[in-house]
């Protein structure tokens, strides 16, 4: 078993360069090993090829499209092939709404979240908060650019001002600037004193918009460390975290 | 913010894909039905016939499945690129071995993918060594390894990690996996040098 499992941490990518080059040399040199290789590939090979018959199997399944008087067969008409892929495409688009509602990718979850809570900002009845309201009135008004530009300016005179970054967060996220809206977001979580803060979770929120490679992973983290420090954002941070 | 259109976005693939094996499972199919009409204009352009640009178009989505679960899909391209790129590679690689006879006249078989990860040194010394009858053999004894064996060693093969297994299979954790698995494929061994 001691070959086979040697054989296997090479094609599994475990060994460093200086492992893979004696393992290499060996497949060149002992035709015993080369042969164990061998076997090992053609398994593995033969095991596709059986996942393969279980897949097509699977993705052949019986559908309703085979009901229609239009069924598929190798010659078809021109008008029926379309009417086949029109009926496909209601298939489809019946299928995609079951999953793409009761599973929603994290990208979704954050818009809907973005569009449920913050479509609008809550006016300040401060007077002397005179450009943070400003800020909100275009921002409500989806004036972004003009909001982005109040928010930013409150920001650098009062760099205290956690509103201004938070704001600002948002309005980046409405413009899809998944990138600077993180930079605001991680600025507000770094923020002390606060009554509550919501950076991190609105961090998560941002990784999970910009869906990048990797940023699903670290969403979660940032959810699991909301909860667990009951930061604000924990009932949702609950709710999600199990999704992701 | 962007709204939802008729077709799954890549997005939305990638992340079933990369999600629980039993979500994975419902999105590929939701990827295989969202190209299928690649299948046709493989008839139509490679001048193949049904069944076998059939063959070539799932081989094609489960490679594509794979790469993506391996993080070797990098986004740069579409999914519909890229899965159109590996079908048509499938498409021609069926031709050639169709027009050429080659592995009638020789008796050797077509080169797995795997093999692409040795040198060419390494990869020649292997492949001399690969034959139908070996192979052929081993596909009657996977049969006979027990279905436990079988189910694990294919969850493998759909790039399940040894931890995923575990989870799905009630294992303890994934070290047990990987011993049994690799207890599996030395059964296997023993069973084709009968």
């Amino acid at each position: 078993m001691e070959a086979i499992e040697y054989i296997d941490s090479y094609f599994q990518q475990t060994m460093n360069e200086d492992e893979r080059k004696v393992f290499e040399k060996k497949c060149e040199e002992d035709e015993s090993f080369a042969q164990e290789v061998a076997f090992y590939i053609m398994t593995r090979d033969s095991l596709r090829e059986e996942l393969l018959q279980q897949k097509q199997a699977a993705w052949r399944v019986k559908s309703i499209i085979d009901d229609l008087p239009f069924i598929p067969t190798l010659k078809k008409s021109f008008a029926n092939r379309w009417i086949t892929y029109a009926a496909a495409a209601c298939l489809v688009l019946a299928v995609s709404v079951y999953f793409f509602e009761t599973n929603p990718s994290p990208k979704k979850l954050a818009e809907n979240y973005i569009k449920t809570n913050y479509s609008n900002l809550s006016l300040t009845m401060d007077a002397s908060r005179d450009s943070l309201q400003l800020g909100i009135d275009a921002y409500n008004n989806k004036q972004y650019d003009k909001a982005l530009r109040l928010f930013k300016s409150i920001e650098k005179t009062d760099t205290q001002n956690s509103d201004a970054k938070k704001y600002a967060g948002l309005t980046y996220m409405q413009k899809e600037e998944y990138d600077s809206a993180l930079l605001q977001f991680d600025a507000l979580s770094k923020m002390k004193g606060l009554f509550s803060n919501s950076g991190d979770f609105l961090k998560a929120v941002a990784l999970m918009g910009r869906n990048k490679p990797g940023d699903r992973d670290k969403a979660k983290m940032l959810l699991q460390k909301v909860l667990s420090q009951k930061e604000e954002g924990s009932d949702k941070a609950a709710e999600w975290e199990k999704k992701l | 913010m962007q709204t939802f259109f008729l077709l799954h976005q890549d997005s939305d693939i990638l992340f079933g894909l990369k999600a629980g094996y039993k979500q994975r499972t419902a999105y590929e199919k939701i990827l295989y039905n969202q190209y299928a009409y690649f299948i046709d204009e493989g008839c139509r352009k490679q001048n193949i016939n049904y069944d076998e640009s059939f063959s070539a178009y799932s081989d094609a989505v489960l490679s594509t499945i794979h790469n993506i679960i391996n993080n070797h899909f990098d986004g740069r391209s579409s999914i519909k690129t890229y899965l159109y790129q590996i079908f048509s590679n499938k498409c021609i690689d069926l031709v050639r071995k169709s027009s050429t006879n080659k592995h009638q006249v020789h008796k050797t078989m077509p080169v797995p993918e795997m093999m692409n990860q040795l040198p060419d040194g390494a990869k020649t010394s292997i492949e001399r060594l690969m034959h139908n009858e070996l192979k052929a053999k081993i596909r009657t004894q996977l049969g006979t390894i027990g279905k436990k064996c079988k189910e694990l060693l294919l969850m493998f093969e759909d790039g399940l990690t040894d931890k995923e297994i575990a989870q799905e299979l009630s294992y303890n954790n994934a070290a047990v996996v990987k011993t049994t698995r690799l207890r599996c494929l030395e059964k296997l061994r023993e069973k084709v040098t009968e």
